[in-house]
């Protein structure tokens, strides 16, 4: 049925994607695979269209071309296998709704617009709050956590979507040290049991330790493959300009 | 003044058939004002609806002039009505074209539209008024809402009209809730940003054109915004927001027609939206967590935590205190007794502050750029700030009550 057979196993497939802010462009024709069962990292200096591709993909922002295929399909065919985190910054915070008010809109897909929300549901949402180590904060305002609360909260409303996909805009953006611990670890037992992690991610130097697959991108692609092939100086270099070649050893060896 | 009797028989629909119409219909008016309200607020689209009922005269000037020229009696409410929904619309319209297609600010082309369409009808009332055909009289009390000689059917107008509200929020909610909070994740989750916005629209339009009759097109928009902004200090939920919201709503529409119908000369539209500002003042001052005076006592509670830490931290190290609002903060929990030394409770309350401050400090150190939420929350108990996992594993690190203590 599905012609591409190299698409086989990629969780999401993108082809030729442009896009453009006015008439400013922000892809350029880029062609991404990212594996089913893997933790992908998407990388580049600011300003290299990173969110950008992963909201053009949702279908967030239109494409100028190109198109985003996930598991083979078209989102519209695939939407309840794909989760996806915005950024934390994204959103009004002051919004009168609880911790797990949150995780509940999770779950406003499947429940659609008649069914109530009942005990199993609730318990259900703890059970995804409870993987993030926030069940104890499920009564709080969401404007009365800190940062890094505030991101496992998201993580938590994704996990209640039970999606095989989870597409993360800057996760580890201005969170705490404990929480990226918990992001990740929970990140990768969900692909040890055989989910797909997408990121964006800004900080190079813990790119080798979290994930098996990256993309460097700088409005154009780079170079997409395992870390081990992929995550080269030489493409370092292309993509930041020279500025990291130095930067790159040292950092890694901090790890 | 104000007729007590008169007041209380509005109350209990004593006051006659025609006041208690008129009570119904604000009450239901009020109910789908504050309901809709709630979601054009999260959506931070309050003023949207100030351009969409000025938008709205000039429709009923040309309804009434196309009505009267076909023959028909000007004043044939429905005409009017729907003449004023299609030219909100168009209003409505405009205001969405110069958003998008120019680089004008929604506030400025909500002004400008306001301003346009509001002048166009005044106008053509204007003219109608100088033509003399159609019975004209009374097409001004568009203006400001006319509840008298309100009828029958108007009041079936408007409960038909809060019943439809009422299933379409509760079908909707789910979906106008998530556009609201997080557009981005709303629209992954297959939701189509721009028919849930029409929809809102569309609700906002059907309370507009209805709340015309009562209250008139410039104070309907107080219907929208007051309740829900009342709301907000009393609950961080929500789905009680809609509700609080919609009960505000009704109540200022019930006092307000009592009101008017007991003092002589009371126009029920301006005192129905009186009495909503009068809730919107109470909830300021009043509601909790969110209300002025509660802000006070908490500014006040707070520097009562800050002497009850640092008087616990002084009887662990065995320092004398001297600041009195320290020793009366500490003798009012039992702390110390009257000769100022520390009674058991006092002790253990000082160990406990200790562990507290302690288990803090290696937080900030974890993260630094927490420091000044932190400078807030380290006065409240551990366990009600921070989850179970952040303070096992702050724990860990933790190397007893000691480490509050200045090195010596």
């Amino acid at each position: 049925m599905n012609v591409h057979n190299t698409d086989a196993g990629a969780a999401l497939t993108v082809r030729g994607m442009s896009v453009a802010y006015g008439d400013k462009p922000a892809l350029s024709s880029v062609d991404a695979i990212f594996k089913q069962g893997r933790m992908s990292a998407v990388v580049g200096p600011n300003g290299a269209g990173k969110s950008t591709m992963l909201k053009a993909a949702m279908g967030i922002i239109p494409a100028i071309s190109g198109e985003a295929l996930f598991f083979g399909r078209p989102l519209a065919e695939a939407r309840s296998r794909v989760a996806y985190v915005p950024q934390r910054a994204s959103v009004d915070w002051d919004f009168p709704a609880t911790v797990i008010d949150v995780v509940m809109m999770g779950l406003y897909r499947s429940l659609g617009p008649f069914r109530l929300i009942g005990r199993s549901q609730r318990e259900f949402a703890l059970d995804c709050l409870e993987d993030v180590d926030m069940a104890s904060l499920a009564n709080r305002q969401i404007g009365q956590l800190s940062g890094g609360q505030q991101q496992r909260v998201f993580i938590a409303r994704a996990l209640a979507q039970k999606a095989d996909l989870l597409m993360l805009d800057e996760p580890f953006a201005g969170v705490d040290a404990a929480t990226e611990k918990t992001i990740i670890t929970l990140l990768k037992k969900l692909v040890a049991e055989g989910g797909t992690a997408v990121a964006v991610h800004h900080d190079l130097s813990t790119v080798t330790a979290y994930f098996e697959d990256v993309l460097i991108l700088n409005v154009r692609r780079i170079a997409n493959g395992t870390v081990a092939k992929a995550f080269t100086d030489a493409n370092l270099a292309e993509a930041y300009g020279g500025r990291l070649t130095q930067a790159t050893p040292v950092l890694q060896k901090t790890v | 003044m104000i007729d007590a009797t008169a007041f209380v028989n509005a109350l209990t629909f004593n006051a006659g058939y025609n006041t208690a119409i008129v009570a119904i219909g604000a009450v239901l008016l009020g109910w789908a004002g504050g309901t809709v309200g709630t979601f054009l607020l999260l959506r931070q689209r309050s003023l949207v609806s100030d351009a969409l009922s000025h938008a709205t005269l000039p429709g009923v000037g040309i309804a009434f002039l196309v009505m009267a020229w076909f023959g028909g009696s000007g004043r044939f409410l429905p005409g009017l009505l729907i003449g004023a929904a299609i030219s909100a619309m168009l209003g409505l319209a405009s205001v969405e074209w110069l958003t998008r297609r120019t680089r004008l600010q929604s506030d400025a082309a909500i002004g400008a539209v306001l301003s346009s369409f509001f002048g166009l009808g005044v106008v053509l009332l204007t003219v109608i008024q100088s033509l003399g055909i159609g019975r004209q009289a009374g097409i001004g009390s568009f203006l400001l809402g006319s509840t008298s000689g309100m009828l029958r059917n108007e009041a079936i107008t408007l409960a038909v009209l809060a019943l439809g509200v009422a299933f379409l929020v509760f079908v909707l909610r789910r979906q106008l809730t998530l556009v609201c909070f997080d557009e981005t994740f709303a629209r992954t989750s297959g939701i189509d940003i721009r028919r849930t916005d029409l929809l809102l629209m569309l609700l906002v339009m059907a309370v507009t054109v209805t709340g015309l009759r009562v209250v008139g097109l410039i104070l309907v928009v107080a219907l929208l915004i007051i309740p829900p902004v009342a709301a907000r200090f009393w609950t961080d939920k929500t789905n009680t927001m809609v509700v609080v919201s919609g009960f505000v709503g009704a109540v200022s529409g019930f006092i307000g027609t009592a009101l008017s119908a007991s003092v002589p000369n009371f126009p029920a539209g301006p005192v129905i939206v009186l009495v909503a500002a009068c809730l919107f003042v109470f909830s300021l001052l009043f509601a909790p967590a969110r209300g002025v005076f509660y802000g006070l006592y908490r500014s006040r509670a707070f520097s009562r935590k800050v002497h009850r830490r640092q008087g616990l931290l002084a009887i662990l190290r065995g320092e004398a205190i001297y600041d009195r609002d320290t020793i009366k903060v500490l003798k009012g929990e039992g702390y110390i007794n009257a000769d100022a030394t520390p009674t058991k409770t006092g002790l253990d309350a000082a160990e406990n502050a200790a562990r507290e401050e302690a288990l803090w400090t290696i937080y900030l150190r974890d993260n630094p750029d927490a420091a000044y939420r932190a400078a807030r929350m380290r006065l409240d108990p551990i366990a009600e700030r921070l989850t179970t996992g952040e303070i096992a594993e702050l724990e860990k690190q933790f190397s007893g009550p000691a480490a509050a203590l200045p090195v010596q």
